[in-house]
């Protein structure tokens, strides 16, 4: 076999190769994109809830007018934002807030022995507790998709292949600023410190 | 903490000698009949005697076997009906006496043997052998725990350990399976072709341990949460339960030890049970309080707690035939090898004689060639065993891959939803 077989044999094995590494690309991305689909259809699911709770809190939260309204214009804000591959981070803060407040709103419900009775109010914080949970697992699933695309477009020659297709890293799914800190008594339950 | 149960051990060493002796009794006709036999053969006269010699040697060469056997099978039962003896929460059944019983427990909410069926944990079987279970409930669980062979229609065995079903609080939807991290090319094998997707998880400790497959990424993880994940570890590290596998299927949690067996080694029966019951006993005693563990260690929550409508509850089909004892011999992994692959590797052994005969044949046609009053008779049968070895070859080689897909791979054989 002369040089040019043993080239010949290389390029293919090496054409092969970055055609395996591309399609591996696209298919990560494709994940990425189910993955993201499959967040928004449980924050969806979140949105639908909390006109009801907000509704529910209302009858007795009037002096938490601000909270409540602070909810609605989060929900509102975020269903306005597409839940892109481009428009990811943003939604993800969005949606991070939206958590903080109406998880603030539940634990302010505390203070109120008359709502701890309210049946539809414990059936809407146990559909809440679900339906996060199920966020949860939405996002882990999106970031294990977005770790191994970010792995694909990040090593080489994955940015090449990634820029001739298109394909840029995503951003993972991370806890807002605010979540990180351990809440205190007062804020839970709205004192003035 | 758990303690050995109380048990006569005179008794058992009793027992225990009685078997020995006859086993070595058995053994020793084998021994000594066999060669009696050969010798004493070779007129019409003593071939008689000769051939009742040689039926001793065979009877007592399947005796000496069957009698530690049933010495190992009448240990167990003694001594998990022992270990149970005194609790309410859990009760043992002997499935080789109480069929009824078992199959009642087997098709009852706190066992469902059917749910295996589909679960990835174990290949499709049509009929099952049982020796014992325990079944009761922990925190308001109920569970079963089996020891089991599985069969498929042709009587052989797919699946030989213990299963344990636990009935959880809620259906959830999809199928999580967590299974043995078998390296790469293992975990590749071991779901090519099925209809589960792998589930990458954040705990590379877990990742190393376990292979985690879904046909539901979100239910998966809505299950395997992070401390779950812990959990999971946690029972991988208690004595009985390291290296099983479990699956989350409806509202029930599986488990599977594959190779797990309660009965004391064969060779114990030459020592003398002072020196080794109380090892036993402990072993069992743990064994009984595994389900417990289980429970507790992965937090699992009572059924009919206060809880949200979840996905429809579909019954599984308990409608699984049993048969009561220790498999058939003739239905271990060899045999199965032997009657599924033998007939195939006879296939290809006969193809690839008849074959390269006929190969060789053809290449000495082509080189020398065939005298001209035959030239059509020879080309003929040389193109008729080229197309039988091609065709016996192929064949055989098909039936031999198709078995190596079906072995031992309850993933890749499971069926899509």
């Amino acid at each position: 076999m002369g040089t040019s077989g043993i080239l010949l044999i290389i390029g293919v094995a090496a054409a092969a190769g970055l055609y395996a590494w591309y399609a591996s690309i696209i298919a990560r991305r494709n994940k990425v994109q189910e993955a993201l689909s499959s967040v928004d259809v449980h924050l969806n699911q979140r949105h639908d809830l909390i006109p009801n709770i907000v509704q529910l809190a209302a009858r007795f939260m009037d002096h938490e007018r601000s909270l409540l309204t602070d909810v609605t214009r989060l929900r509102e804000e975020a269903r306005n934002t597409p839940a892109t591959t481009t428009d990811a981070g943003k939604r993800f803060a969005l949606e991070g807030e939206l958590s903080q407040r109406v998880g603030q709103l539940l634990g302010r419900l505390e203070a109120y022995p008359e709502l701890k009775s309210d049946r539809p109010l414990i059936e809407a914080q146990q559909t809440w507790t679900e339906t996060e949970a199920q966020i949860t697992a939405a996002r882990r699933f999106y970031n294990a998709a977005v770790n191994q695309l970010n792995n694909a477009v990040q090593i080489f020659p994955g940015q090449l292949i990634a820029a001739i297709a298109g394909v840029k890293s995503m951003p993972l799914f991370e806890a807002p600023e605010a979540a990180r800190t351990a809440p205190t008594v007062d804020a839970i339950l709205g004192r003035r410190p | 903490m758990t303690s050995a149960p109380a048990v006569d051990s005179a008794f058992l060493e009793r027992r225990r000698r009685l078997a020995f002796r006859a086993s070595c009794l058995a053994l020793i006709t084998a021994v000594i009949c066999w060669p009696i036999g050969m010798a004493v053969g070779g007129s019409d006269s003593r071939d008689t005697i000769a051939g009742a010699f040689l039926m001793a040697g065979i009877v007592g060469l399947i005796a000496a076997p069957w009698i530690v056997r049933a010495w190992q099978s009448f240990m167990r039962r003694r001594m998990l009906t022992a270990a149970v003896a005194g609790r309410t929460d859990i009760r043992h059944v002997d499935a080789e006496r109480q069929q009824s019983a078992s199959q009642a427990i087997l098709a009852s909410d706190a066992f469902a043997l059917g749910a295996f069926r589909d679960s990835g944990l174990v290949e499709a079987f049509q009929t099952a052998t049982v020796t014992h279970i325990l079944a009761g409930e922990a925190r308001g669980v109920p569970f079963g725990l089996a020891e089991i062979a599985l069969l498929d229609a042709k009587g052989y065995r797919l699946f030989g350990g213990v299963l344990a079903s636990f009935r959880l609080a809620r259906s959830r939807p999809g199928l999580t399976v967590v299974m043995r991290d078998r390296g790469i090319v293992g975990n590749l094998l071991e779901r090519a072709g099925s209809g589960v997707e792998r589930l990458t998880l954040e705990d590379p400790a877990f990742e190393g341990i376990f292979e985690v497959y879904g046909d539901d990424q979100v239910a998966g993880r809505v299950i395997l949460t992070t401390t779950m994940l812990e959990r999971l570890k946690a029972l991988d590290e208690l004595g009985h339960a390291n290296g099983f596998a479990c699956a989350f299927r409806e509202d029930r949690l599986l488990v599977a030890f594959r190779g797990m067996a309660w009965r004391c080694p064969a060779w114990r029966i030459a020592q003398p049970v002072d020196r080794w019951l109380q090892v036993y006993a402990t072993w069992l005693a743990e064994l009984v309080d595994l389900p417990v563990e289980i429970v507790e260690t992965l937090n699992l929550k009572a059924a009919g707690a206060s809880e949200l409508p979840s996905a429809p509850r579909h019954r599984a089909d308990a409608s699984v035939p049993l048969r009561g004892g220790t498999p058939e011999v003739f239905s271990s992994a060899l045999w199965r090898l032997v009657g599924e692959g033998g007939m195939a590797m006879i296939y290809v052994a006969s193809g690839a004689l008849f074959g390269g005969v006929a190969l060789f044949a053809g290449h000495y046609g082509t080189m020398v060639g065939f005298p001209p009053q035959l030239f059509w008779y020879l080309w003929g049968m040389v193109a008729a065993g080229i197309a039988y070895g091609a065709y016996a070859v192929g064949f055989g080689i098909r039936d031999l891959a198709r078995l190596a897909w079906r072995w031992n791979a309850p993933l890749r054989t499971l069926k899509r939803p």
